[in-house]
């Protein structure tokens, strides 16, 4: 696990200006798209730039031409908070279809949680079992109904077993 | 100060947390009817004002009078109620009780299946369930109340009922009579009390008599 200053000597080391990590994400930058960030993007250096923030920071896997703000409001989150894991809040699981499944990225955009993301190199939506609050908000707004509820208990794993509440 | 029986409920924020605190305010009622001194208090140090989180319930059953005024928490709870059996999977529910304690589930599903979720079931007496979902065919009776303030639908409405008609049945505390006075389904609490199934595993110690 990288701190966070070596994080920024890393960026530095690769000739890149050290930002506040928190709050500036780079590939919001580039999405909303400022007149330098336009500039950048036509100049075909975009590739090697996603490709190195996603290094960087990235558990979350989308096309970056489909990426969308998470939420529709704001970027989405790139580390997973191994100390807050709550998946033993969850009754009801969803389970995907993937032949049902059209990659439509309804669920990714919705879930309050960031749970879904794509597997590229298997081309399917991928369910992070640690954060999933089992909500079903994702199955509600599934518009292929590739998503179902299946009670937890149905499954042996999937939930950490916590010694506190939460 | 004589032997203090701990019973903690289980339960989820908002969504089932009114029965839950039913199950513990109407046991702890039933059981000083019979003259003995209870406590019953909501969760301290959980979060319950969350949609689904695992919070708790506290009793304490004693003969004579608690002196444990101060303490928040029960740290070994002879008696540990789940009223949403999912917690057994997410929770180690039985950190802290001492050997030959009860676990009483409300759930349809077999014993032996709820077993496999509790790795630590050798500390156990006894286990029983109780399919109050299934009795009541209702969960989730009202919002209102989850702050105490007001309570529309009456003790003991919903799943609150059979769970302590089960309780009542197993641990022996309190007597049906006494909690058939106090909640408002005297049906499901009549329900409960027969179809709870229970299952021993060791000759419990000598102040538990678990299976009424």
């Amino acid at each position: 696990m990288k701190t966070r200053k070596q994080k920024i000597q890393k960026a530095k080391g690769k000739g890149e200006k050290a930002r506040n990590l928190r709050t500036e994400p780079k590939n919001l930058k580039m999405r909303t798209g400022g007149p330098k960030a336009t500039t950048k993007i036509s100049g075909g250096g975009r590739k090697e730039r996603v490709r190195a923030s996603g290094d960087l920071f990235g558990t979350i896997h989308v096309p970056k031409d489909r990426a969308v703000p998470f939420g529709a409001i704001t970027p989405a989150p790139v580390k997973q908070q191994e100390l807050f894991i709550t998946s033993n809040w969850r009754i009801v699981r969803p389970v995907i279809d993937h032949e049902k499944c059209t990659r439509c990225f309804t669920c990714y955009i919705v879930c309050p949680d960031s749970c879904w993301s794509f597997n590229e190199k298997e081309e399917k939506m991928e369910w992070n079992w640690r954060f999933c609050k089992g909500c079903q908000i994702c199955i509600n707004e599934c518009p292929a109904d590739a998503l179902s509820a299946v009670p937890e208990l149905d499954f042996e794993d999937g939930v950490v077993r916590l010694e506190k509440p939460f | 100060m004589a032997k203090v029986t701990e019973i903690t409920v289980w339960t989820r924020g908002v969504v089932m947390d009114k029965e839950a605190r039913d199950v513990a305010n109407a046991f702890a009622q039933a059981a000083k009817m019979q003259g003995k001194f209870v406590q019953a208090f909501d969760n301290y140090e959980d979060l319950p004002d969350r949609v689904l989180v695992t919070t708790r319930k506290y009793v304490r059953v004693s003969d004579e009078e608690i002196e444990m005024k101060y303490l928040y928490t029960n740290s070994h709870p002879d008696v540990v109620v789940i009223v949403e059996p999912t917690i057994v999977k997410g929770i180690n529910v039985l950190k802290g009780m001492p050997e030959g304690g009860l676990l009483l589930i409300n759930t349809n599903r077999p014993i032996d299946y709820m077993l496999q979720f509790i790795p630590n079931a050798d500390v156990l007496g006894a286990i029983a369930t109780v399919d109050a979902d299934g009795i009541s065919g209702i969960r989730t009776v009202d919002f209102s109340g989850s702050e105490g303030g007001v309570d529309a639908s009456g003790l003991g409405a919903g799943i609150a009922s059979p769970i302590l008609g089960a309780m009542a049945k197993v641990t022996g505390m309190a007597k049906r009579e006494n909690l058939a006075k106090i909640v408002s389904d005297v049906a499901a609490l009549e329900r409960g009390y027969k179809e709870v199934k229970i299952q021993k595993f060791r000759k419990p110690r000598a102040e538990y008599f678990w299976g009424g």
